[in-house]
């Protein structure tokens, strides 16, 4: 187990490791992405699959808002790491490797995304579903939509940190950029939020 | 975390996000798919190794085939050069005459000038021979091949003879249809007296006349001579 691991954490046990974990505090639990040492590379995606196959997908879903395109970025990042998992120094950093491979995958789909609806027709938008009438639903619908207007950076330091729970250098180590750079995109994307909820209500 | 403590946005932040997430329900055969996917990679990854040492191979089989074609053909020649009996006819032998290349006689051809005499004395022949560029004026001296039987470059200073005394190998029209006095002629003889019949020895300061149009004629008064 990784000496940085926070105190809320409770540490699994060894050879209780959960087949299927369901709750999101998985995406950034750092001891289920350790890798016994002499696993092989089945081995270990069989393992972080079963662990964090799941949360991944739903991180992917909240960067690039659409389900099939998650799954695929997180399968994507899966192959990757089979691929890459001779080169991988410190097998305890399986997950982060999983993580920032995710964010990175996400950031490609999304610049493709833009460039395909650049040039593609516009088509009519998103009618809001039956089940949206709660007030609860208008709420979550409002903040889903608010983040999604976010500048791509800023939506996945709020992602990696209100979803993931994750700690500054986590960010900043999945998103590729600096402690001082996680602040700002994080202060700046509460503020936009915030000016968007406000507006909102 | 190093973060402060979450306002209210923050909370309603992280409930809207999960509320979100939870919705999603990952397709069940997500590890069948990445597996199929690495055993394509995989297979890709064999292929392309495969092809590359196709490729490889293919290199080397025409690199080995090349240097044969390059080598082959030297040996072919070279042995009928030592032969010089099945390259008597052919036309590669004219086209090496012809070039602007001098080279030396091969004296390992005893048959040869038999071959090439009745070729020799034409004109497009000549002229390549005795002077190497055309731009020789009558400062310039005819530097005669030494393959040319016609051709002796023996020519002394102030000394010229018109010699009509060809090798039995040229042919007399060659000889006849240019001015004796200003041929520098071929296979010239020392000791021999001058036999001008039909005109003078030029000297060295007589300018050319109008047969200086020859490269032959314009050689003729150069007055550095060369053994």
């Amino acid at each position: 187990m990784p000496p940085h691991d926070s105190e809320e954490r409770k540490p699994p046990e060894d050879d209780e490791r959960p087949i299927d974990v369901t709750t999101e505090t998985l995406v950034a639990d750092r001891s289920l992405g350790t890798v016994p040492v002499g696993w092989d590379a089945d081995m270990a995606v069989t393992a972080l699959y079963s662990a964090h196959y799941r949360s991944l997908v739903r991180l992917a879903v909240l960067l690039v808002r659409d389900v099939a395109s998650a799954e695929e970025v997180v399968q994507d990042a899966f192959v990757a790491l089979h691929g890459a998992w001779r080169r991988l120094r410190d097998t305890d950093k399986a997950l982060a490797y999983l993580r920032q491979s995710v964010v990175n995958r996400s950031r490609s789909v999304l610049r493709h995304r833009a460039v395909v609806e650049k040039y593609a027709p516009k088509g009519l938008p998103d009618a809001p579903s039956a089940e949206n009438g709660a007030i609860g639903e208008l709420e979550r619908s409002a903040v889903i939509e608010a983040l999604r207007g976010l500048p791509t950076r800023q939506r996945e330091a709020l992602v990696l940190r209100y979803y993931g729970d994750l700690s500054e250098a986590e960010i900043a180590h999945a998103m590729g950029i600096s402690k001082g750079a996680v602040k700002s995109h994080t202060a700046r994307g509460m503020a936009a939020l915030r000016m968007a909820l406000e507006q909102f209500s | 975390m190093t973060f402060p403590p979450d306002d209210e946005y923050g909370e309603l932040l992280r409930r809207a996000l999960r509320a979100e997430a939870d919705s999603v329900v990952p397709s069940p055969d997500g590890l069948e798919i990445i597996r199929g996917r690495i055993e394509q990679r995989g297979l890709r990854g064999l292929r392309h190794l495969l092809w590359r040492r196709v490729g490889a191979a293919a290199a080397g089989a025409v690199l080995v085939a090349g240097a044969v074609v390059m080598i082959v053909p030297g040996l072919r020649d070279q042995v009928a050069q030592s032969t010089g009996i099945s390259n008597a006819g052919d036309e590669r032998e004219d086209n090496r005459d012809t070039s602007s290349v001098i080279r030396p006689p091969n004296p390992a051809e005893p048959s040869r000038p038999v071959v090439i005499v009745p070729v020799t004395p034409s004109p497009s022949r000549e002229r390549p021979s005795p002077t190497p560029t055309p731009k020789t004026e009558a400062t310039t001296r005819p530097s005669p091949s030494p393959s040319d039987p016609c051709v002796t470059p023996t020519p002394e200073a102030g000394v010229i003879e018109p010699d009509t005394a060809l090798p039995p190998t040229c042919s007399p029209t060659s000889v006849t249809q240019e001015t004796p006095v200003t041929t520098p002629s071929a296979s010239r003889r020392p000791s021999s007296p001058p036999r001008t019949t039909s005109a003078p020895p030029v000297t060295p300061s007589t300018p050319p006349p109008a047969e200086a149009a020859t490269p032959e004629a314009a050689a003729a008064p150069s007055p550095s001579p060369s053994p």
